[in-house]
């Protein structure tokens, strides 16, 4: 399986009658274009569900006034304008530039680790030999972004928020790492499209059937997922009641807006990596044994396996928002005593245990 | 090592349940939310609403005037033409005043002050709160009638 970057520059040069050069950079264009166009789509739809099954856990009914369209689906629209419409502050003794600068390195790391994330074997926008490893780098990025903040806002707040955020953050991606190296240990490969198409068939659970100490590895990576997107019960950055709200309380409007999406989309980027390392990708399961595939054409089953890996992210965000409503936040030092007193050891015992599996059963 | 292992143990066990008791709150039907507007509001019993007065049994005693700490209630009593004692021609509560302490209720000896449950009766205007319960004064004819009489 390659990217569609070059699928498409074929197409704009046989169809379009472009040459080959420009194909292939107007191919990058458009795919990134894209991309950037359908990411910010991300927040909105994970801010509605958010919002409606936080609603459904407190009893409560959920948005369902704002405008003609039921459910109160237009709510997003609404919030959207309201945070456009707000006054873009700075605050004084701010380090300008670096305020300025902060949101967008955030929504950058978090930006650029779509490219890498298979969504189906056309979607797909750079055929990365080294996909996780490279989601893994460009997402610590937000931290960078965080940390920035929560340094040029010129407030106690944002600069506890920002220094709890560089603590948690990349203390999680040692579990996170080492989980994800034991996959790609198993898979003997880095690329996500490789791991991807190595699950094709089965019931593509975290490899219960195949390596039990793989499938101990998805509740670290998912628990290290968790504090890696800032979530409750890990949402020390943004502590309400401790930090009114962490590294971004002097940020407002748009730029605000930036860290929001930043957020959502991190949740996605995690989900995602989640499901093409342990959930089988956009396969189906037991897909080579489906018989009701063999006849549709390459294009709607491409399209299917496009919804496929939305379903399954989705899901995986569905949990997120639940054990976001469910459990109360965690105390710093008990954060910091969960990452490296209990994941870290765990993720190394899983990690040796998946070797000497691969050594000694095969 | 092994105390880790019984933390583990019990962290995993509580997360789910309290999962699970949140999750059955997705199941539809569970909401306790009342759609306000649309849905009457949920009154009990007792509430004191909106006070209501039934002209027929009021004797006119003043006695609710008297007990109103806010002195929102406005009396002018007038002789019954027909019978014994006196009738209420004007009977005014003002509720941009009323506390709804039911004070009122509480001292009228023939029960016609009573609380309604109706809560919601923003207006525009603060005329509009003044509402008129009196029966009016009589006309020039109806004396005239029963004097003849």
């Amino acid at each position: 399986m390659e990217s569609s970057t070059p699928l498409l520059a074929d197409y704009l040069e046989r169809v379009w009658a472009i040459g080959p050069g420009f194909a292939a950079v107007l191919a990058v264009l458009l795919g990134v274009g894209i991309c950037m166009a359908l990411i910010p789509l991300i927040p909105s739809v994970g801010a509605y569900l958010e919002r409606k099954f936080s609603a459904d856990i407190q009893q409560r009914i959920g948005p369902n006034r704002a405008g003609f369209l039921p459910f109160g689906l237009l709510q997003v629209l609404a919030d959207s304008i309201k945070t456009l419409q707000k006054e873009d502050l700075i605050p004084e003794g701010a380090d300008r530039f670096l305020f300025r600068t902060a949101p967008y390195i955030c929504i950058l790391g978090v930006f650029s680790a779509f490219a890498a994330i298979p969504f189906s074997e056309t979607a797909y926008l750079a055929g990365l030999n080294i996909g996780v490893y490279y989601i893994l780098c460009i997402s610590s990025l937000m931290a960078v972004g965080v940390v920035l903040a929560g340094w040029a806002s010129n407030s106690k707040w944002t600069l506890l928020g920002g220094v709890r955020s560089a603590g948690q953050m990349i203390s999680y991606e040692i579990p996170i790492a080492l989980s994800v190296v034991t996959v790609a240990m198993h898979m003997g490969t880095l690329d996500m499209a490789e791991i991807t198409t190595a699950q094709r068939s089965g019931w593509n659970i975290a490899f219960w059937n195949s390596n039990i100490f793989i499938t101990l590895t998805f509740p670290i990576y998912w628990i290290a997922g968790l504090a890696e997107c800032n979530r409750t019960p890990f949402d020390l950055p943004e502590a309400e009641s401790e930090l009114v709200a962490g590294y971004f309380t002097e940020y407002s409007g748009l730029r605000f807006a930036f860290f929001a999406i930043a957020e959502y989309a991190e949740m996605f980027v995690v989900c995602s990596v989640a499901v093409v390392l342990y959930f089988g990708g956009f396969y189906l399961p037991f897909e080579d044994k489906l018989s009701l595939l063999q006849n549709v054409s390459k294009g709607w089953i491409s399209v299917i396996h496009f919804w496929t890996f939305m379903a399954k992210v989705w899901f995986l965000i569905f949990v997120m928002i639940w054990v976001r409503w469910t459990l109360p936040r965690y105390r710093i030092d008990q954060l910091m005593d969960l990452c490296w007193k209990a994941l870290l050891p765990l993720a190394f015992a899983n990690f040796i245990g998946t070797a000497c599996w691969m050594a000694l059963i095969g | 090592m092994i105390n880790t292992l019984i933390h583990i143990k019990d962290a995993i066990r509580t997360t789910l349940t309290g999962m699970r008791i949140t999750g059955k709150y997705f199941k539809p039907g569970t909401e306790t939310t009342r759609l306000y507007p649309e849905e009457p509001p949920l009154v009990f019993e007792r509430t004191r609403g909106r006070m209501d007065v039934s002209m027929e049994k009021c004797i006119a005693c003043m006695l609710c005037a008297k007990a109103c700490p806010c002195e929102c209630i406005t009396i002018e009593t007038e002789k019954k033409l027909e019978g014994k004692g006196k009738r209420a021609a004007v009977f005014r509560i003002d509720f941009s005043r009323c506390m709804f302490c039911g004070l009122c209720v509480e001292s009228c000896p023939t029960q016609a002050i009573f609380h309604t449950s109706k809560c919601d009766f923003s207006s525009y205007d603060r005329e509009e709160l003044i509402t008129h319960f009196g029966v009016g004064f009589y006309t020039e004819e109806e004396k005239k009638l029963a004097a003849d009489k």
